[in-house]
């Protein structure tokens, strides 16, 4: 009985996990620069898969220390890779988007290389 | 696991997956590719546990760690060489 | 923090650290017994071999990090992020699925008083996984944010942003 519940509740989180996946790869397409872009996927694709994971290991209960660590180590990485990527996207000379209201970012380490 | 189950999952995942492809395919800036491909590589290490779970077999959690694993050192040393520091 | 320098302290941290990874990777279900003692064994050696090869470059790491003050604050901390987490989820769902994309993206500065370099990691993931906010760098004691929906009163951004974690953060890494 209680297995048939977890099974359930399991399946009710892949398909939250699958339709954060989908929300992310909607924003990828309609998001106009390439920070708002990062911020819509990251963060979806990062809940979407952790949802997944979870729900795989709801489903198959003796598979959750691994469901777990997983988890946990896509916690720690998808932020750090985040990050990199958008101090890159600057560096490299990407501009804001022009709606954009306010770029207070002068730190010297994110200098913007001029490109001709 | 049910059939219509599965199909299901699958075809929401491939969704997900082409609606990254297209950005990846028609994006202006090197860095919207990189971020396509994120999107991509996490979206395929979710079709590996629905693999795991319909095939009933542990190792493929294994390939999913080290898949995700994998897809982190890329978009970083991709990000190294968009900053110029490779 | 108190500082020690390398010796037992940090072997003792790499080591215990190094195992528990070992024995987190190494469970599958359906193991025998003696294939689970085999596993504690080998990482028993790997976890001594790895400390001693690493532990003085990591001169700051000590025992005395798994005090159970600071794991109350991680706890407390951990259900903080994922509530914080699924809120960032919905608002971007709401964000992207909204006809009119309802943007005002821009770059602030915030300052943060965390001194340890791991505290402002953790600090930054958080903001990064947070709602509409994602931390670009950290220099020194400033983070640069690319906020999606700026707000009006930018003296209060600092506030809007690291809400409650800065508090818990200070109890895990004081």
């Amino acid at each position: 009985m209680i297995e048939l519940i977890l099974y359930y509740i399991g399946l009710g989180f892949c398909y939250l996990g699958s339709l954060f996946l989908i929300f992310g790869g909607i924003g990828l397409v309609r998001m106009p620069d390439v920070y708002n872009r990062m911020q819509a996927s990251t963060k979806t694709t990062t809940l979407g898969l952790m949802s997944i994971v979870l729900g795989v290991g709801l489903m198959q209960p003796l598979w959750i220390i691994k469901a777990i660590v997983i988890i946990i180590f896509i916690a720690m990485t998808a932020p750090v890779g985040a990050s990199a990527m958008a101090r890159a996207s600057y560096k490299s000379g990407i501009p804001l988007y022009k709606g954009s209201v306010i770029d207070q970012c002068d730190a010297p380490s994110c200098k913007k290389e001029v490109k001709e | 696991m049910n059939f219509y189950i599965f199909v299901s999952l699958i075809t929401m995942l491939a969704i997900a997956t082409f609606l990254a492809l297209y950005r990846l395919l028609k994006g202006p800036t090197a860095a919207d590719r990189m971020v396509a491909l994120d999107a991509i590589t996490n979206t395929t290490a979710g079709v590996l546990l629905i693999i795991a779970l319909v095939s009933q077999r542990f190792i493929y959690m294994d390939v999913t760690l080290v898949y995700a694993i994998l897809s982190f050192v890329g978009v970083i040393v991709v990000a190294r060489y968009l900053e110029g520091g490779l | 923090m108190q500082e020690s320098k390398g010796g037992k302290d940090s072997f003792a941290f790499v080591s215990i650290i190094t195992f528990v990874t070992w024995i987190a990777l190494t469970l599958s279900p359906g193991m025998s017994l003696i294939d689970f003692y085999q596993e504690v064994f080998v990482g028993i050696i790997v976890a001594i071999t790895v400390a001693a090869l690493t532990y003085k470059h990591l001169p700051n790491a000590s025992v005395r990090y798994f005090h159970p003050r600071r794991f109350g604050y991680l706890f407390v901390y951990v259900f903080v992020f994922l509530w914080a987490m699924i809120k960032a989820n919905f608002n971007m769902a709401r964000i992207v699925l909204s006809p009119k994309l309802p943007i005002r993206p821009g770059i602030v500065r915030i300052t943060t008083n965390l001194k340890p370099n791991v505290a402002k990691l953790m600090l930054g993931n958080s903001i990064t996984l947070t709602p509409g906010t994602m931390t670009m760098e950290v220099d020194g004691n400033s983070l640069y944010i690319h906020w999606v929906q700026v707000c009006e009163d930018l003296s209060q951004a600092g506030n809007i942003i690291k809400g409650s974690f800065e508090k818990w953060l200070g109890g895990v890494f004081s």
